[in-house]
């Protein structure tokens, strides 16, 4: 039975190191119109034909990482900014019925481009890849 | 007398998954017509349909891809401080009455939760916990935008109840995405996408 368990550990080890072999670790920086985001959250949505799951995190000073229990698998991902703030706007209340009082609206300030319809991709490759974003108002 | 300040409801682990992709969505029927009281109307596609919708019921013979492979409800997290409305099952928002299949089990992307109130996630909310499997940002459209996913303390999945009945532990890599013609768990959750998923997630 000796050469079964040989097998057995060699076949183990191979899985092993593929598995490592297709870890990632994505990192990068984000900018708007040259200056960093604050506050805003990234997202990675598998394409079609990339089997993983969507992946995100917080930017914070124009930085983001995603790593760990974040990584996504190797594929190609659609990439999703969002920048959730004030918009110097004021609408009526969510929870004043009567709909005479106001607030100030926290809303999306990103253009749709970059998030509800994204047209930016990103190839996550095994190991360590850098993507970084120059976003514009425009 | 009870102040409003100190008047606690009772919180779940267990919340139900809403129609759409986002809040707004699970304010519209299959018909598309609104049947709830939360503006503007968001068209929900028919094929983004959950079990459970703001106002509106489900069928048997409605859950048209089976009753033994599609999610009814799964786990939620309650969130650590007492002032985090996760769990609160009385509200009609997203962690509170309402799973959307939008983001995957115990995803890292964060839960887009209310915005403009400090029990939810607004911009800089110490709500925002990633370390704890509770991770959020402020999402957009004034409540409008906002979704939640499953989440748990067990490792690498969550447990969900299907509609006959039977709980499963789902993993967290199952295959999930929001761009069309979307994922294993999109699917799984959505009563009558045409797609009927076979074993094997």
């Amino acid at each position: 039975m000796r050469p079964v368990v040989l097998l057995v550990a060699a076949a183990c080890a191979m899985l092993i190191s593929l598995g490592c072999s297709t870890a990632t670790t994505v990192q990068g920086e984000i900018k708007l119109d040259g200056q960093p985001i604050d506050g805003g959250a990234i997202m990675l949505n598998p394409l079609p034909g990339t089997a993983g799951f969507s992946v995100g995190g917080t930017i914070t000073a124009g930085q983001y990482q995603l790593s760990g229990a974040s990584a996504p698998l190797p594929g190609k991902y659609q990439v999703v900014v969002r920048w959730v703030r004030k918009t110097g706007r004021q609408v009526p209340s969510p929870t004043n019925p009567r709909g005479d009082e106001r607030v100030d609206e926290i809303g999306e300030t990103l253009p749709a481009k970059y998030n509800d319809q994204s047209t930016l991709q990103a190839e996550v490759k095994p190991g360590p890849n850098q993507f970084d974003f120059e976003l514009t108002m425009k | 007398m009870i102040a409003s300040s100190t008047l606690k409801l009772p919180k779940s682990n267990y919340l139900g998954f809403f129609s759409g992709l986002t809040t707004g969505e699970a304010t519209v029927n299959e018909a598309g017509t609104q049947v709830g009281v939360q503006q503007p109307v968001v068209p929900l596609p028919t094929n983004r349909a959950a079990v459970f919708g703001y106002g509106v019921g489900t069928k048997y013979s409605q859950i048209r891809d089976g009753t033994s492979t599609t999610i009814a409800a799964a786990e939620y997290l309650k969130g650590v401080s007492e002032n985090d409305n996760r769990g609160n099952f009385w509200t009609n928002q997203a962690g509170c009455q309402f799973l959307q299949a939008t983001t995957g089990p115990n995803s890292t992307a964060p839960d887009n939760m209310v915005s403009w109130h400090a029990g939810f996630c607004p911009p800089g909310s110490p709500h925002n916990q990633p370390h704890l499997n509770l991770p959020c940002a402020p999402g957009p459209g004034m409540g409008q935008g906002d979704y939640a996913a499953a989440r748990s303390r067990h490792p690498g999945g969550v447990l969900a109840v299907f509609c006959d009945g039977h709980v499963q532990f789902i993993a967290n890599n199952i295959n999930s995405t929001t761009v069309a013609p979307y994922g294993t768990w999109q699917r799984l959750i959505w009563i009558d996408d045409g797609e009927v998923v076979k074993d094997g997630y």
